[in-house]
């Protein structure tokens, strides 16, 4: 419950209202934070990784498979690269869709469900694309697969 | 009643307030902003393949070579450049509110330089299935 | 000229759902929408209802969707509106009956404020507290608010929450907020920073294009946001 949804449903003048504490302190205001920053720097990270993927790539004629991902993390500054654009575009995307819950979704039990279910799948996402930027190996990783 | 009061009404059920420019470029921001939040968690799943070996993630990327996956990339291009200017736009008037006053000039740029940004991005990207591609 | 007016209109005692009713009526173009209503309340349906107080655009009673956007009937003309003139309830609040909407929740949200000067000190020279005409100008804007709840009612984010303390509340904050003799800054900024407060702004400018009085209501809520960034609080 927000500090102004307990001043509504009161009644009273807020200077009058039992002083309650806002709902998690500063977290907002974080966000809003985040949300600017990072997508400020999401503007040169995933334009940019768009622009080499989709159109440098058609430009030189380059095809996109194990070998290209083999070289491209064998510098280090992609992997950089590639490790900031997901846990930013990650998280930036998790806390826009928190705050479209958040306005479409009243208070209650369906937007605790929603925001606990984008969490478990978040942290899950997060956890396997940071195992495969950071772990990836071309050395160790099969050359067959189920596929073949 | 008419089919055209029939019309009429439907439309009262959907349009109930007028859709400015504005409005619209914020409708924009959040559907460009969850198409590419889904389109995300597919491709971590689709890039993490690449830890079972050549043949897998070979093949995995052959599911997305073909013309309607294609399309769905110029989509999602169209969609990052958008919320990418748009939200240029909002950090711009949350840092300078004096801005404000431009809201809606700015919103016309913001739309005029995705369409216009978006051309010659969709013919390369179209390039492979398009008749002037094959090489 | 003739226009014809369509009002949605809703009885709780008869209706079960709101509905249009047409109403085919002979206008002047400088005539007002609130005038069509009156020529319907008093020579075709008695029961018609609609609030209205001082119908010069001062009092803020008689705000409603009219032509899809919220405005002030008695400031919008006939000859802007054309002749096909559609008039509906504010959105996004319990309509009372046909376009009387209950305003307690918006009144809520406006207490919730503090929409009132606080200052306990006794001024310098025992009679009045100095301002200076820039300290004046920083909340002239805000200051011209008639509660008519066209901005707060035309909020996309308000429609679909209505925990939202929405647009006009903000506004009247921030008259208070910029003023210089107030003593209660710290405490209204602090009811702002609030998760349905001034954080679930989205920037939409609908309340802009919906205000009567001209106020750049997304501006004013910017400027709060900025206030309680600088004041470093939640």
């Amino acid at each position: 419950m927000t500090r102004l949804r307990t001043i509504y449903l009161s009644g009273k003048n807020p200077s009058r209202a039992a002083r309650v504490r806002p709902e998690n302190p500063g977290f907002e205001r974080f966000m809003w934070y985040f949300m600017r920053i990072s997508g400020l720097a999401l503007v040169i990270l995933a334009l940019g990784h768009m622009l080499i993927m989709h159109v440098l790539v058609q430009l030189t004629g380059q095809p996109v498979d194990f070998g290209f991902v083999t070289s491209r993390w064998g510098n280090p500054f992609w992997r950089v690269y590639d490790f900031l654009l997901l846990v930013l575009a990650l998280i930036h995307g998790v806390n826009g869709t928190r705050i479209v819950i958040g306005d479409f979704v009243g208070r209650g039990g369906l937007r605790a469900l929603l925001l606990v279910s984008l969490g478990a799948v978040t942290v899950l996402w997060l956890i396997l694309g940071m195992i495969v930027i950071i772990g990836f190996n071309p050395a160790t990783s099969p050359a067959v697969g189920p596929f073949t | 009643m008419t089919s055209l009061d029939r019309l009429l009404s439907l439309q009262d059920r959907l349009v109930r307030y007028r859709i400015s420019w504005a409005q619209l470029a914020w409708f924009g921001h959040r559907a460009s902003g969850i198409g590419v939040v889904l389109y995300l968690f597919v491709h971590i799943v689709e890039t993490s393949m690449v830890t079972l070996g050549p043949n897998v993630y070979n093949t995995t990327l052959g599911l997305f070579h073909n013309l309607p996956v294609r399309l769905g990339e110029i989509l999602l291009m169209a969609a990052l450049v958008y919320h990418s200017l748009n939200g240029l736009r909002v950090i711009a008037m949350d840092f300078w509110p004096r801005l404000t006053i431009y809201y809606r000039g700015l919103t016309y740029a913001v739309v005029t330089s995705t369409v216009v940004s978006m051309i010659p991005l969709a013919l390369i990207m179209i390039t492979p299935y398009a008749p002037w591609g094959h090489t | 000229m003739e226009v014809q007016l369509r009002i949605r209109r809703y009885n709780p005692e008869l209706d079960d759902e709101p509905h249009w009713e047409v109403y085919a009526l002979e206008a002047e173009p400088s005539d007002r929408v609130l005038d069509l209503l009156h020529q319907v309340k008093w020579y075709r349906d008695g029961t018609l209802t609609f609030r209205r107080s001082c119908a010069h655009g001062v009092c803020g009673s008689d705000a409603m969707l009219i032509n899809g956007r919220n405005r002030l009937a008695c400031e919008y003309l006939v000859k802007d509106a054309g002749r096909k003139i559609s008039v509906e309830p504010l959105r996004g609040v319990p309509v009372v009956k046909d376009l009387l909407v209950d305003m307690e929740d918006f009144w809520a949200k406006y207490r919730a404020a503090m929409p009132y000067l606080v200052n306990d000190e006794i001024p310098e020279d025992g009679k009045e507290r100095r301002q200076s005409p820039a300290d004046r100008e920083l909340y002239e804007d805000t200051s011209r608010c008639i509660l008519c709840a066209a901005c707060t009612t035309a909020c996309p984010v308000f429609w679909t929450n209505p925990d939202y303390v929405g647009p006009a509340a903000i506004v009247n904050a921030h008259r208070f907020i910029f003023d210089s003799r107030d003593t209660a800054h710290e405490e209204r900024l602090e009811l702002m920073a609030d998760a349905d407060g001034v954080w679930r702004c989205r920037t939409v400018f609908n309340c802009v294009e919906a205000c009567p009085r001209g106020i750049n209501v997304t501006r004013a809520i910017l400027e709060v946001t900025q206030e309680i960034k600088q004041a470093g609080r939640a």
